[in-house]
């Protein structure tokens, strides 16, 4: 049975509020708090108004010995900090059994302009604290350093649906055993890059927001707000109040545009609807929708359609509501902000409603809780809300959430946990496309460098993928119009649903999920669209590439050109990310949210994303991309398909004291392994073979496929794997896979029975 | 031809092959100046191309000719002529040069 999930602690800043209680009288009143913007680089012609948050309220601080970090990471220690306080837990005493999850859509892109800006002034410092600071994933890192957190910790950077689907995953890694308590939320810092690249997109409004009505489009804000989520029999056993109740999580992906939403509505209503079946709730019993009502014309058209698809005739009767008037659109934070808005407004009884609202806009014909806010319906439909969330790259979420009064031990448990077995695997390295070109490549004596000079870079050599890969393949699935990184993510979520025997038929394709790790998170588009707007001091010259600025666009790009519209999420885990991704889609299945999901990761060179020097026995880095086809146990019987392996015990730790470039301690990286072998209900005398960091604790010899084909940072450790799985006999019949990271993450994934079915 | 003929075609070279070569380039399209028709759709069913494409065609001929594409005038982004033609509207008598 899965444990119920409970909040107990909430956390706020925006500029509707810098704490609980501003933040919920400037909600519930819809009072509008957005501000002209005014900043000396931004032209004087593009007037519009941002919802800032000004001074921000005295954060916890970190060491001294720590770079100094972006905003959105201080936005997030505020947010954190007021949300551990309400719940009173001491994550220091928790261990591995507490984890982090951050959402956010543009990071720490402060930062990456100053570095852009320095490139072009031929300054451009590229150490190991730059590179920290401009990390997506730096501010999980600061959270799990301030407040102690030594769990499974990760960034999700599905930009304008992160927050929600923080909550969803944080959520999940309870429900999975995994942790007990998860600190998770959103965080965004205002940013002006982001804003012209909005201002292109022809999205801001002319004045104040006002979604639903008159005038079109949106403005943008910045903020955070953090949820501690707790296992309900944990917070029962001792004491604790409960606020509120995460009910059921569930996500799609548009797979038709990298920026607009499907107008259909049927992307948006399919996240809605999973949402429903995971909390094992009739659609009746909702009696609020959070819109995510961003105000632009496509958006609240889009959304409005959603809504009726999901809800019928009864929509007309639901209260529909926004926030984005009051506090903007805060991007990362959204759904967090706008989830804790909910829970805060249940409390006190009002509706919370949209704000700026006049007239109705054509295609808006709900009812949006116009102006003021109104009673909370009195009756049980009362106590089930869904916020839901939209976001670039297609990818939607929602979440659905219940008053505390529901969360009253008699409600009827979920489904068991399923069993997740990997299906295919799809690869891509500097030989080529496919199985062969990898094997090839691993019997070598290493591969083939080339000279790379990105700008501001010292010189390095490196193991680029060809840009032909395979013809048939580039006509097949329309890699020409694609970066390399997508063309490469597509070649191999292919390949893997090929080797797993899938058809991907447009039913089936719209089941399949897609979890995408990013090492960094820096991108081509990045390189290109950042640099341009400094060199023509912030005039937009082009912004086909804005929307390809976020690190969930390569993810985007494979659904699209494969039209996956399953569960989906794109992550920031550092160095290893692509094990990472597998391990949280296993989470997934394990959730029933999907019973197919594509996980791995893309390496591709990037002007900021390999400029470190490699600490590491200094192998030449290397491109590349990987999925494997993780497949729900039964589904896989079921058709007749092959297991390449079960996941039979899976374990995360983070290394939370010390500096912000430590790696765990082999102590830590050894008992996250045993832990992980303890769940697949074995000792280590029975393990087959290993990989990574904790092979050789552990008495293995690991093969080290970084010497033969060069470091692909996210890939590595499931080329690694990929490795002992293809193995020549005897085929081991448990396989560890490790990984340990300078983001001080550390973790290990069992796979058990191999070959078991068709070898 | 007349003399007057002569001079439009010669007014319209520069700006259609500065356009074909900045839309091949912005939008990373599969192909080379000579097969884009000048009168191919170039949204939608033509080259296929979006509603984020046409805003980076209206960008890149703001920015090269100094004109303002209202936001409601889809018309104009029909074809490389319609973009001309609207360009040389626009500059009616003054020298047109990306």
């Amino acid at each position: 049975m899965r444990p119920r999930v409970v909040v107990t602690g909430l956390g706020v800043v925006s500029s509707a509020g810098v704490d609980r209680q501003a933040f919920l009288e400037t909600v519930a009143a819809g009072r509008s708090c957005l501000t002209q913007v005014n900043d000396p680089r931004y032209q004087p012609s593009l007037r519009v108004m941002a919802g800032l948050v000004g001074k921000l309220p005295q954060v916890p601080g970190l060491p001294p010995d720590w770079p100094a970090l972006d905003r959105f990471v201080q936005l997030a220690l505020a947010a954190a900090d007021q949300a551990l306080r309400q719940a009173g837990v001491a994550p220091a005493g928790m261990g591995c059994r507490m984890g982090a999850v951050l959402g956010t859509c543009s990071g720490p892109t402060t930062l990456i302009e100053e570095f852009y800006q320095a490139a072009l002034d031929g300054k451009a410092e590229l150490s190991d604290g730059q590179a920290f600071r401009m990390s997506y994933g730096s501010a999980v890192r600061a959270l799990a350093r301030v407040f102690s957190i030594g769990g499974f910790t990760s960034t999700v950077t599905t930009a304008c649906s992160a927050g929600i689907t923080a909550i969803g995953t944080g959520a999940d890694l309870i429900r999975s055993g995994l942790c007990d308590a998860v600190l998770a939320g959103g965080a965004d810092a205002y940013n002006i890059s982001t804003q012209i690249g909005f201002d292109g997109l022809k999205a801001p409004s002319d004045g104040p927001s006002a979604p639903f009505s008159k005038p079109t489009g949106l403005c943008l804000g910045e903020g955070s707000a953090f949820f501690v989520l707790e296992r309900f029999d944990c917070v029962k056993q001792r004491g604790g109040s409960i606020l509120a109740e995460v009910l059921g999580f569930g996500t799609s992906n548009d797979a038709i545009h990298c920026s607009s939403p499907d107008a259909s509505g049927t992307g948006q209503s399919l996240a809605v609807v999973r949402s429903l079946e995971d909390a094992g709730l009739d659609r009746d019993r909702v009696g609020y929708v959070n819109a995510h009502g961003t105000g632009t014309l496509a958006n609240d058209k889009a959304e409005t359609k959603a809504i009726r698809r999901v809800f019928g005739d009864k929509a007309a009767r639901l209260p529909v509501s926004s926030q984005k008037a009051v506090f903007g659109h805060t991007l990362g934070a959204a759904g967090a902000l706008e989830a804790a808005a909910t829970v805060l407004c249940h409390e006190k009884g009002v509706l919370p409603p949209t704000a700026n609202f006049t007239e109705a806009r054509e295609g808006c014909d709900l009812d949006y809780v116009a102006k003021a806010g109104r009673p909370w319906p009195d009756d049980s439909r009362g106590h089930v809300w869904i916020k839901e969330s939209f976001a670039f790259g297609g990818h939607d979420a929602s979440l659905v959430l219940g008053a505390a009064q529901s969360a009253e031990p008699d409600r009827s448990s979920p489904l068991p946990l399923a069993r997740v077995c990997i299906a295919g695997i799809g690869l891509v390295t500097s030989a080529g496309a496919g199985r062969e070109a990898f094997l090839r490549l691993l019997s070598s004596s290493g591969p083939t460098l080339s000279e790379c000079a990105p700008p501001g870079h010292v010189p390095f050599r490196a193991a680029l993928v060809p840009d032909e890969l395979d013809p048939a393949l580039e006509r097949r699935l329309g890699l020409r119009r694609m970066d390399k990184a997508g063309a490469l993510g597509t070649v191999a979520a292919h390949l893997a649903l090929v080797d797993a025997g899938i058809v991907l038929r447009p039913d089936v394709a719209a089941g399949v999920g897609l979890y995408l790790g990013h090492s960094s998170a820096s991108n081509a588009a990045e390189a290109s669209f950042v640099p341009d707007l400094l060199r023509n001091g912030y005039v937009l010259q082009s912004v086909a590439e804005f929307p390809f600025v976020v690190p969930n666009a390569t993810a985007g790009t494979i659904c699209r050109s494969l039209g996956l519209r399953g569960h989906n999420a794109a992550f920031c885990f550092g160095d290893g990310a692509g094990l990472m991704s597998v391990l949280a889609g296993a989470v997934a299945i394990q959730n029933r949210h999907t019973s197919m999901l594509l996980a791995g990761a893309v390496d591709v060179l990037t002007q900021r994303g390999w400029g470190v020097p490699l600490p590491d026995g200094g192998q030449a880095p290397a491109e590349g991309a990987v999925f494997f086809l993780l497949e729900e146990e039964e589904h896989l019987r079921q058709r007749g398909g092959r297991s390449l392996g079960h996941i039979g015990g899976l374990a995360v730790a983070t290394h939370a004291g010390g500096s912000w470039s430590q790696r765990p301690a082999a102590d830590t990286v050894r008992s996250v392994a045993e832990l992980a072998l303890r769940q697949a209900g074995m000792d280590a005398a029975a393990l087959g073979a290993a990989c990574g960091p904790a092979a050789s604790l552990l008495g293995h010899v690991t093969l080290g496929v970084a010497s033969r084909m060069g470091l692909a940072q996210a890939c590595d450790p499931l080329f690694e794997l990929a490795s002992g799985l293809f193995a020549s006999s005897p085929f081991p019949r448990t396989l560890l896979g490790s990984l340990s990271t300078r983001q001080g993450l550390t973790a290990s994934v069992i796979l058990d029975s191999l070959f078991q079915e068709g070898s | 031809m007349t003399p007057e003929n002569q001079q439009l075609i010669d007014a319209r070279k520069p700006i259609i092959d500065h356009l074909k070569v900045e839309l091949i380039k912005r939008l990373n399209l599969p192909l080379e100046p000579a097969d884009i028709h000048e009168d191919v759709a170039l949204l939608g069913s033509g080259l296929g191309l979006d509603s984020l494409d046409a805003l980076e065609i209206v960008l890149c001929v703001e920015n090269a000719f100094q004109v303002t594409i209202a936001d409601n005038n889809i018309a104009v982004l029909r074809s490389i002529n319609t973009l001309v033609d609207f360009v040389l509207e626009q500059k009616k008598g003054g020298v047109v040069t990306p």
